[in-house]
């Protein structure tokens, strides 16, 4: 019943979402795919993120259990927040490639203009 | 090609590459939070109970805070410990647990709390100094082997024991499982059957580890 209403409420504001911007702001459906494909970008950019933040994390610490100096259990690591930071970080790189994209095209489209 | 096309089109793949680990991660998510996959996966690999009189019950160590507080997998399965023994299963409990470099150590604190609720001394057997699962065996068979104990039963999460039992059978131990469960094997909302598929995984990698390390 508790995923049904989770569902139901995700369609619901995904919907509601859609209609708001196409016809409050006139957005085009066929941008929502490019939306979408960049979306799944900054998120296998986070997963990515996250495998080497978690590398990062535990190769030292397995070294420093194995070298016998101090003891921190696997147990302790907080894999939410990794996996949070981690994904702002993937969305955060795949939003940063795109505005870089937009403004070699509109210095070129200026530059092209202009001659 | 020309050779400025080159690095766009490696780009472009990189990017669909993304893309795909994109989509494959909330796919993952959406079946792991929103189907019972997580409970049948975890309810298959988990250790079914097998209790019966054995001549030592070994509750297994859970955490404890820097504070002295013990974290609630420990006090779960001292508390199934002591159960265990007032059923009369077992004459000894023996309490595992880390060891800080300087103040208490979780079995002297469970010892402690034993004795508070009822459990006599001499019944009573604390083996510090052990961080890990595999150390807590080392160091507890060594223990039991020097009293003449061959058989246990040990009192961990229900997924951990599968390891946990393992590296105990390594020392020559014969394991009866008494599993006390630190998430339910059953999660109705999302969030338990993503904190039990993070559970899962975590033993599973935490067995390869102690299969290349050669433990088991």
């Amino acid at each position: 019943m508790q995923d049904l209403g989770l569902v139901a409420a995700l369609g619901l504001t995904s919907a509601a979402g859609y209609l708001w911007a196409t016809r409050r702001h006139g957005l085009e459906r066929a941008d929502l795919r490019w939306a979408t494909a960049a979306a799944l970008e900054g998120i296998g950019l986070g997963v990515l993120f996250f495998l080497a933040n978690l590398a990062l994390i535990l190769i030292p610490l397995l070294a420093s259990r194995a070298l016998g100096a101090r003891f921190v259990s696997i147990y302790a690591v907080d894999y939410f927040t990794i996996a949070t930071v981690s994904l702002l970080q993937g969305v955060v790189l795949r939003w940063w490639r795109s505005t870089a994209e937009d403004q070699r095209q509109s210095s070129r489209t200026k530059s092209s203009s202009r001659s | 090609m020309t050779s400025d096309a080159r690095p766009a089109a490696r780009r472009a793949a990189g990017l669909r590459g993304c893309r795909v680990l994109g989509g494959l991660a909330l796919a993952l998510l959406a079946v792991v939070e929103l189907t019972p996959a997580a409970g049948w996966l975890a309810r298959r690999y988990a250790e079914p109970a097998r209790l019966e009189p054995a001549e030592a019950i070994v509750a297994l160590g859970g955490g404890f805070g820097p504070d002295g507080w013990l974290d609630a997998a420990s006090w779960r399965r001292l508390v199934h410990g002591i159960l265990l023994y007032r059923q009369g299963l077992a004459p000894l409990l023996v309490l595992a647990g880390s060891t800080p470099p300087t103040g208490p150590s979780e079995a002297e604190i469970r010892a402690r709390t034993a004795r508070e609720l009822g459990v006599p001394s001499g019944a009573i057997l604390p083996v510090t100094g052990a961080n890990t699962t595999r150390e807590e065996a080392l160091r507890v068979g060594a223990e039991l082997r020097s009293r003449g104990v061959r058989s246990i039963l040990l009192v961990t999460g229900p997924l951990h024991l599968v390891r946990a039992r393992a590296v105990f059978e390594r020392q020559g131990l014969v394991v009866r499982p008494a599993p006390v469960g630190d998430l339910s094997l059953h999660p109705q909302k999302p969030g338990e059957r993503l904190a039990l598929a993070q559970s899962v995984a975590q033993e599973l990698l935490g067995t390869l580890y102690y299969r290349l390390a050669g433990y088991l």
